[in-house]
């Protein structure tokens, strides 16, 4: 069974998305491949908001490219489709599951639709 | 000064909203009596409420059996008891005063009767509106202007009367939340969803109303004042409207979708993570890189063994390392199961792919727990000795 552990992110700690891709490239250094992004509400910091993000840990040797992580913001379905179409075509791998690794972050107080996905090795 | 008010919002009115069709075909009739519901409800709010302020301010509340309205004499004293005064006019009474408390029960009982009669007579044109409703009838002309271009005009006529002031004030709010609701939506709602959430809403309201009276049975009579009851009933009236309806059913899918899309995980006893500068994404990620390397020189069978057997010593070397540095150990050593992994690394110190793993599972177990200048000491002891 995969061992996995769910982190924090705080939106009030993070001014861009790239600040949030860069903690999340150190993390999965350590903690292994990135699985999952939720939304989420911290109890212990008064419900304020923040990303889950949880990891999965591996075992070596792996022939993942830990810490290539690409997170991509879209405005709407066509720029997800666009912006999809361009990172498979390059050979990029889709973190999340589904046809389009979707999701959506708290950056500061916004709420960003993102797409993730992991550099070619 | 008021003809010409009213010449003016009746000209505005017109020429933003166009002509006017017929009133009963978005809310519940207001014909108990040839479309005069809203004057006569409005007539029966100010009389009873100036029969409350009478019996609250210490007067004498009449009452007019032909008229059925009540009347104030303020400078007496009165009494809730219905007793025939000493030189009784016609067709009328007069409550004579006995102690505060009577003239609390009073004002209570008219209160208590505003929302008995209130409610009553709302019943009655919404039984209507729904059978007209259910029959088709009333769906015909939606056109949502009416209600303003009715009750503004209502309220522009008789300006200065207290419950005409409540029912335009609480109309234009009224108002102000139409336009979120779109014609469209009404002709996707089929009409039991619609009376179903009208007589939701109707509910609530009327729920509200009876816990207000009956929470405040033993307290004064203002705790629950006249005011708030005429408030309380508009709403009521309003809640039985095909624009409310909308409206919360609008404001209903709204939430629903919000709820799908932005499901929200409650995080308990997570301590947040610290925003990575460029340095903690290499070192992080090279530390683990070289591992991988390492792990896959130690464990791939097309290597020679030269190679085999040079990653293993750097994986050797990595973890002397870490052993030697006491500043770590001592850290490591606090948490048992970092202790344990610590010892491991004796253990695993013959076997490259084992000892490669048991210095990621250090990393893995570590994070969060020691500090994270002792992460990165450890970190840059990997880049360094395995390189």
């Amino acid at each position: 069974m995969a061992i996995t552990k769910t982190v924090a992110y705080l939106a009030e700690n993070f001014d861009t998305l790239k600040d949030l891709e860069s903690s999340c490239k150190r993390d999965e250094g350590k903690l292994g491949k990135l699985i999952k992004i939720e939304l989420a509400a911290m109890e212990s910091a008064d419900g304020k908001k923040a990303v889950a993000i949880t990891y999965e840990k591996v075992t070596l040797p792996t022939d993942i490219n830990i810490g290539r992580l690409n997170f991509i913001e879209f405005s709407d379905n066509a720029d997800a489709n666009l912006k999809s179409t361009e990172r498979k075509a390059a050979g990029d791998t889709p973190v999340l599951p589904g046809d389009e690794p979707r999701t959506k972050v708290y950056i500061g107080n916004k709420t960003v639709n993102i797409l993730v996905f992991r550099d070619k090795a | 000064m008021k003809i010409t008010s009213f010449l003016l919002l009746t000209s505005m009115i017109v020429m933003l909203t166009g002509c006017p069709k017929k009133l009963y075909s978005t809310r519940p009739s207001s014909d108990l009596e040839r479309n005069k519901f809203l004057k006569q409800v409005n007539d029966f709010l100010e009389d009873r409420q100036k029969a409350y302020y009478c019996a609250i301010n210490g007067g004498t509340v009449t009452f007019d059996y032909s008229s059925l309205k009540y009347g104030c004499n303020s400078t007496a004293v009165i009494s809730s008891s219905p007793t025939p005064s000493a030189s009784p006019t016609p067709n009328t009474f007069s409550s004579v005063a006995a102690s505060t408390s009577n003239n609390e029960a009073l004002a209570r009982r008219i209160r208590n009767e505003v929302i008995e009669k209130g409610v009553t007579a709302i019943d009655s044109v919404y039984n209507g509106f729904i059978d007209d409703l259910n029959t088709g009838r009333a769906t015909t002309n939606f056109i949502a202007d009416v209600i303003d271009l009715g009750v503004g005009a209502a309220v522009g006529i008789t300006k200065g009367e207290r419950p005409l002031q409540i029912l335009g004030v609480a109309l234009t709010a009224f108002r102000g939340g139409r336009k979120s609701v779109d014609v469209n939506f009404f002709r996707e709602q089929t009409v039991p969803i619609l009376v179903n959430k009208m007589d939701d809403n109707r509910a609530k309201i009327y729920n509200e109303i009876i816990q207000k009276r009956d929470n405040n049975k033993d307290k004064p009579v203002t705790d629950y004042p006249m005011e708030e009851v005429i408030k309380d009933i508009v709403r009521y009236f309003n809640a039985g409207t095909l624009i409310r309806a909308f409206a919360e059913l609008s404001k209903d899918t709204a939430v629903a979708a919000r709820n799908n899309e932005n499901e929200v995980r409650i995080l308990k006893g997570v301590t947040p993570r610290t925003v990575a500068t460029q340095e903690d994404v290499v070192t992080s990620v090279n530390a683990f890189g070289v591992l991988n390397k390492l792990a896959k020189e130690a464990s791939a069978t097309s290597s020679p063994q030269s190679a085999k057997t040079v990653a293993l010593a750097k994986l050797q070397k990595i973890a002397e390392a870490i052993q030697n540095n006491k500043s770590i150990t001592d850290e490591l050593n606090k948490d048992e199961t970092l202790k344990s992994l610590l010892g491991n690394l004796k253990t695993n110190a013959g076997d490259g792919v084992k000892l490669a793993n048991t210095l990621n599972d250090l990393r893995y177990e570590a994070d969060g727990k020691i500090k994270i200048e002792t992460s990165k000491a450890i970190d840059k002891i990997i880049i360094d000795n395995g390189n």
